[in-house]
């Protein structure tokens, strides 16, 4: 996308309509003094982009800059407006700025998804650069360089992605961790032990053991698979017998869930022991938690002075004198130490959420034991009670647990306040229980039928559940595999895109670089990532200085090398950041270059960017000269900028454009600005023939010497003739015009004078009169020393059909 | 004597994912080749290794972790996993506590002499010597699975 035009009303400093046609794709040299309101322009592009002024949003000014906008002659019922017209002309759009209900209120007239998109889209490329960014990336920490790369890149959305994605890789080995299947299997295998004295870790040992323990049974029946067990138990089953087996069951059960609990509850007592001694190191420091709440306020503090929205060297906030980079140092040492803080605070939560859900487990343990059988007998009510208390110490721990806040650290239990439990009462519980269930099997020890019957039934349990637990670790572990190849896959890509991305850019920075800095002892530049512990942690701008290694550039670089890496670096980001626009706009980049590194960047622009459409603004008029001279034929623009009380900003206009204005309005009867407009013409014309003529004027430095008034330069041109004996001294033109200026000057400035379109032709005849003194009709040239007769002692123009007296 | 079949638990690859989820859990490992059988004494076995963790800081992740790594000191068992690769097994002390009222030490010394009766010398990478349990001083008989290790079981 390139820009076909460009008008501005109303804007900052530009208070009248200014219009840059770019014939389609024209790049443009603005040279213009300070204040002359070149970067009113940039600002317009900006505004018009972005919808704020990063330079003007300071909390002074306020609404992003928005409210420094309109200019300030601007009467309050007319609009500011940006109007950017597009080599894809569905684009074109005009933004206004205007008061609606005394509200400050912008507007896009085209309000197509096709400006939508386009403007969206714009937002990730680089378009503007002015001289007080030129340090700004250079000068980042690494970690605000990742950042800012990574958000034009796309690589924070993948970065956040990563994160999602570490964390269900933890949730699922966190959730292994509290299943804990290993021992649940092993219990069960202990069980299995306990019953047939061996472990079974198959199918085929299985069926085995079966088939030993029904020997003695000698059935008609092959252990071959379960349903044969099945038609075993069949076999073996007497209903006398059922009670006795459902109550060995059950005991079996509780046995083996207060024996898990027990494990449960050694985990419980850990845990919270590791996350006691993580809130006492918290406490120790006991301001810690305070201050991770300024986290907030010290990063938007460092942004305030990164910005540099306040330069003074005092602290933003009580305006105490400080020193600004002291302050910055100061506020980045702060902020990496609550980010110490805030991640001793995350594993601390992380720690009081895997209690809870211990509890939470246990609790579960110990409310299905209270639902089993055995407990519900008459002579079990002691060891119900028992556990009944250990469910109610379990409930005042998940209380405390779930009340416990790091922001009170002091009312968090000490691990022997926080759950007790006799653990010994609750071994001979668990005691007591197997020798009840001991009891049932010793009473039918002589019945080999039960036995058997009774053996085969829990093993059968205990294998199913291994083969339960197996399964669900199985297809636990397998996502949690999956999960893993999935994320260090992902790492492992986008590592590599980075490095990759890194790479390619860095040789842009470095070719740029070069080309405006041959042979002077930088070379290699590079951006280079930098990790911790296999994360991204920030982006180093590396180079070679003399043949070493170093970093960062500002160790060594000079204010000006500096400025121009900064330069190269958003050119090279242009190149790899900028798919859609085609256009920069550079705002007094130059300013500390020196005089060869100027030529060189003229030269680069024009060699290494000719396919961009390039607003080039510039105050320094040497450059300006070298830039017009390097772009001549080369499809540019080159305008000179100007401030008058009467116009604000102004662009100068060619002397035809002028022309053909002025004469639309005498045609159109409007005296609208026309005085002014008249004046301005005969201001050129004049210093046109002043200047063919050689015609000293008084000394002026710079740029007052081109704000000459009419008069002055009428009044030398008047003394020159008459000097040289010229004819054309005594033509009555001279005076009429002494006379009739006074219209311009009157209708330029505030005065109650109305301007009458009679006397603004008159003027405007008078204006045509002396120019046509000394233009001619033929070639158009004006009478020029450059063509003196010193034969005839004339002047001429370049064809010589007008001549003039002209003695020594 | 009351005796009990110990039966091994499938091979899993010797590599590191099979391995962390090992960490905290206590009890002997078996580290044994892909193929190859060592010709022992007595018999033939891919056996090279009995390990224990007594603690769940140094946990049978964590023993099998510096194996993996090398950083164990046993040479051995580094030059077989990169030259012929490796499974190994585990048992889980939990499984066994209610049946071996001694310490896992005991029960490693248990299977290693166990080993030596029926191979006729240590495991292959099983460099120390000084075990110090011998099957009178427990009251049980354990019957080790060791075919588990053969070739093509």
């Amino acid at each position: 996308m390139k820009l076909k035009s460009l008008e501005i009303n109303g804007f900052r400093g530009i208070r009248k309509d200014i219009c840059i046609d770019l014939d389609l794709s024209k790049s443009i040299l603005i040279y213009g003094d300070n204040g002359s309101g070149k970067s009113s322009i940039a600002d317009a592009f900006e505004w018009f982009y972005y919808d704020k002024i990063e330079h003007l949003s300071s909390e002074e000014i306020g609404t992003k800059g928005v409210s420094a906008l309109r200019n300030i002659f601007l009467s309050d019922n007319e609009d500011a407006y940006v109007e950017l017209n597009y080599s894809d002309s569905k684009c074109d759009s005009r933004k206004r700025l205007f008061y609606k209900k005394s509200k400050l209120t912008s507007e896009y007239s085209n309000v197509s998804q096709n400006i939508n998109d386009y403007l969206n889209m714009s937002l990730k490329e680089n378009l503007i650069l002015r001289y007080k960014d030129l340090l700004r990336f250079i000068l980042s920490t690494k970690a605000e360089k990742l950042e800012e790369i990574s958000q034009i890149i796309g690589f924070s959305e993948v970065s956040k992605i990563k994160g999602v994605l570490k964390k269900a890789v933890n949730d699922l080995k966190k959730e292994l961790k509290l299943k804990n299947f290993d021992y649940h299997i092993n219990a069960k295998q202990a069980h299995i032990i306990e019953q047939i004295g061996q472990n079974i870790t198959d199918d085929e040992q299985y069926l085995g053991a079966i088939r030993e323990l029904v020997i003695p049974l000698n059935l008609p029946i092959e252990v071959k698979d379960n349903s044969s067990i099945d038609t075993i138990l069949g076999l073996l089953k007497k209903p006398e017998d059922k009670e006795a087996i459902a109550l060995q069951l059950s005991y079996e059960k509780v046995i083996e869930n207060l024996s898990s609990f027990k494990v449960s509850f050694n985990s419980i007592c850990t845990s919270y022991k590791a996350f006691y001694e993580k809130c006492q190191q918290i406490a120790e420091d006991q301001e810690k938690f305070k201050k991770i709440s300024l986290e907030p306020l010290l990063s938007q503090g460092l942004s305030i002075l990164d910005k540099r929205l306040f330069e003074d060297d005092k602290c933003p906030l009580c305006l105490q004198d400080k020193s600004r980079d002291e302050l910055i140092d100061e506020l980045r040492k702060r902020i990496e130490e609550l980010s110490i803080f805030k991640k001793e605070k995350d594993a601390a939560e992380e720690e009081k959420n895997v209690i809870q859900r211990l509890i939470q487990g246990g609790l579960t343990e110990i409310e299905n034991i209270l639902k089993e059988k055995s407990l519900l007998l008459e002579e079990n009510s002691a060891l119900r009670r028992e556990i009944e208390q250990i469910k109610g110490t379990i409930l005042k721990a998940l209380e405390k647990i779930k009340k416990a806040s790091l922001s009170e650290v002091e009312l968090i239990n000490k691990p022997e306040d926080f759950i007790s439990l006799d653990i010994t009462a609750l071994q001979n519980s668990i005691s007591a229980l197997t020798s009840k269930k001991g009891k049932i099997i010793t009473g039918k020890k002589d019945d080999i039928i039960f036995t058997v019957y009774s053996k085969i039934i829990s093993v059968r349990q205990s294998y199913s559940e291994i083969k339960s637990y197996q399964k669900a670790l199985k297809i636990l572990t397998q996502q949690q595999q999956s999960m893993e190849l999935i994320y260090n896959e992902f790492v492992r890509r986008q590592r590599e895109g980075l490095c990759s991305f890194l790479e390619s850019i860095s040789k842009d920075i470095n070719d740029l670089y070069l080309f405006m800095n041959a042979s002077e002892n930088v070379s290699e530049i590079e951006l280079i990532p930098l990790d911790e512990d296999e994360e991204f942690v920030g982006i180093t701008l590396q180079f070679k200085f003399h043949g070493k290694p170093e970093s960062p550039p500002h160790k060594y670089l000079s204010e000006s090398h500096l400025n121009c890496l900064g330069i190269c670096l958003f050119l090279a980001s242009v190149k790899a950041f900028n798919k859609l626009n085609k256009f920069i706009v550079l705002d007094d980049v130059i300013s500390s270059f020196d005089t060869n590194h100027r030529a060189r960047f003229a030269r680069l622009l024009v060699e290494k960017f000719n396919d961009y459409q390039i607003f080039l603004f510039t105050h320094e008029k040497d450059w300006f000269e070298i830039v017009s001279n390097i772009v001549k034929g080369k499809n540019w623009l080159i305008k000179m900028m100007c401030w008058d009380y009467d116009s604000g900003a102004s662009i100068e206009e060619p002397l035809m454009d002028l022309k053909a204005r002025i004469e639309a309005k005498m045609k159109n009867l409007d005296p609208s600005e026309l005085g002014n407009m008249i004046r301005k013409y005969l201001e050129h014309i004049l210093k046109d023939i002043c200047h063919e003529l050689k015609v000293k004027v008084e000394f002026r430095f710079n740029e007052q010497n081109e704000n000459r008034m009419s008069n002055e330069l009428l009044s030398e041109l008047k003394s020159k003739l008459k000097d040289r004996k010229c004819v054309l001294k005594d033509q009555a033109v001279f005076g009429r015009l002494n006379a009739s200026m006074f219209l311009g000057n009157r209708t330029s400035h505030d005065s109650t004078f109305t301007e009458n379109i009679d006397d603004l032709k008159m003027f405007y005849g008078d204006v045509l009169e002396l120019e046509g003194l000394f233009r001619c009709d033929q070639c158009n040239n004006l009478m020029s020393k450059k063509h003196y007769d010193s034969v005839e002692n004339t002047v001429k123009c370049s064809c010589g059909k007008i001549k003039s007296s002209w003695k020594k | 004597m009351q005796t009990f079949k110990i039966n091994f638990d499938k091979p899993q690859e010797f590599e590191l994912r099979n391995i962390k989820p090992l960490m905290g859990i206590c009890g002997l490992y078996f580290i044994f080749l892909r193929e190859t059988e060592i010709p022992y004494p007595f018999k033939r076995s891919r056996l090279i290794y009995i390990g224990m963790s007594e603690k769940k800081t140094n946990s049978i992740g964590k023993r099998l972790s510096d194996h993996f790594e090398g950083t164990s000191g046993n040479e051995g068992i580094v030059n077989y996993k990169n030259t012929e690769g490796l499974y190994f097994t585990y048992l889980n002390f939990e499984m066994l506590k209610q049946i071996w009222k001694h310490r896992i030490e005991d029960l490693e010394s248990y299977f290693i002499l166990d080993f030596l009766d029926k191979y006729g010398v240590y495991p292959i990478c099983n460099n120390k010597s000084g075990f110090e349990i011998k099957k009178h001083d427990v009251s049980i008989v354990l019957e080790i699975n060791w075919k588990y290790f053969e070739k093509g079981v």
